[in-house]
């Protein structure tokens, strides 16, 4: 049988999104032994509500599992089925300090190398260290 | 403002006080409610939202955070011997800086995060309460995929609604039973003469919405929003909140019987 596809197919390694939150996630639960983790949800966004490219939808919650599983949302983040760019939405605070002379709340990363950038900024920010510090304190640390 | 909140523990018999933005240190405003002589409040601690403050007339402890944002604060209120209820204060994006398509978009993250609270707990026994920043007639507020308040019990008691394949619970909203000079009270919670060709004036910013399962602790006479503390009005001589007073928003009263 023919092979129809075209031999120029960009089949490179991109990874998602998800992938990198999940790694994230996972990172942070090993820094703290567990006490404080990270836990990524999907949004469910019915098809009127949504504006362009959210079709994908994921909260990027702190959780506490020691404190009756309380969790924080940190940011969230919106893409189309192209993956990138990624739109991240974030609080007053966080924005401030990432882009100050932003007047919304959300910052867009055109690729995978930005996305990665924009959420170091948001790891070393001074709410997230202040959530998570508070919470492995407060886990009986 | 601290002497206004004083006021209100002593004039309304308040458990709990949930304020959002306030200047005031917790500490000042701990000292003056505990000198009025209405009981023993205590702060509840803040973890990650850190625009909502709460006191309360029990133990912190019996109001445990379980999801929160930075405007957005859900407990769980298990005081003894009663039954435990979902608490979610919010502070919404005002209009200063989102445009009404956003809070509906946003609207739609609200009631996406009490839904899955509500699944973590295993009731519905949910009370919202803040300052929504839209009127209970807007889109966020009455939209399925957003808060789905309604404004009579009779259709908030079906529980909930299929829209295009996906259920939607309700929220009672008994805040349209107070809009307006015929019914008891100020007509809004906040007060705004613009010079745009649609202007309400009078807006119902400050709202409590409530599932059907805890409409059994709320009777809507206990709901009221406030023109005095007890001891000074705060409505100003043309019936507008006052503007030297400690918010441009009136404070919402209302009581479960748990």
């Amino acid at each position: 049988m023919d092979d129809l596809w075209p031999k120029d197919l960009a089949l490179s390694k991109v990874r998602t999104p998800l992938a990198i939150l999940k790694e994230q996630a996972s990172l942070l639960g090993q820094r703290t032994g567990g006490l404080v983790t990270a836990e990524i949800r999907r949004y469910e966004r019915p098809p009127a509500i949504r504006l362009e490219d959210t079709d994908f939808g994921y909260g990027f919650d702190v959780v506490a599992p020691a404190l009756g599983g309380y969790r924080y949302r940190l940011f969230s983040i919106y893409h189309g089925i192209a993956l990138y760019p990624v739109t991240i939405e974030l609080d007053d605070e966080a924005m401030l300090e990432i882009d100050p002379e932003s007047k919304g709340r959300a910052v867009a990363a055109l690729d995978e190398a930005a996305f990665v950038r924009v959420l170091e900024r948001i790891f070393k920010a001074k709410k997230a260290r202040r959530v998570i510090e508070a919470l492995w304190a407060q886990s009986g640390a | 403002m601290d002497r206004m909140v004083g006021n209100l523990a002593v004039a309304y018999d308040v458990d709990v006080f949930i304020l959002a933005e306030c200047a005031l240190s917790p500490g000042r405003l701990l000292t003056t409610l505990n000198g009025r002589g209405t009981g023993l409040y205590q702060y509840v601690p803040r973890v990650g939202c850190e625009k909502i403050e709460i006191f309360a007339r029990f133990p912190h402890e019996y109001l445990i955070p379980l999801s929160e944002t930075d405007r957005l604060t859900i407990r769980r209120l298990n005081l003894p011997g009663l039954t435990e209820v979902l608490l979610a204060a919010i502070h919404f994006p005002s209009k200063l800086r989102w445009s009404a398509e956003s809070q509906a978009h946003e609207s739609v993250v609200l009631a996406g995060l009490i839904r899955e609270a509500e699944r973590e707990v295993g009731h519905s026994r949910t009370v919202l309460v803040g300052d929504l920043n839209m009127n209970p007639f807007e889109c966020g507020v009455v939209s399925a995929a957003g808060l789905h308040g309604v404004m009579t019990r009779g259709v908030a008691q079906r529980g909930d609604r299929i829209v295009q394949g996906r259920m939607y619970p309700f929220f009672y909203n008994p805040m349209w039973g107070l809009f307006g000079d015929a019914t008891p009270g100020p007509p809004g919670t906040y007060y705004r003469a613009g010079s745009e060709h649609v202007e309400y004036f009078w807006n119902m910013f400050d709202q409590v919405l409530i599932r059907p399962e805890l409409l059994p602790a709320f009777d809507n006479r206990d709901l009221k929003v406030l023109e005095s503390d007890g001891e000074a009005s705060l409505l100003s001589a043309a019936g507008t909140p006052e503007d030297s007073a400690a918010s441009d928003h009136l404070p919402v009263l209302f009581k479960l019987r748990l």
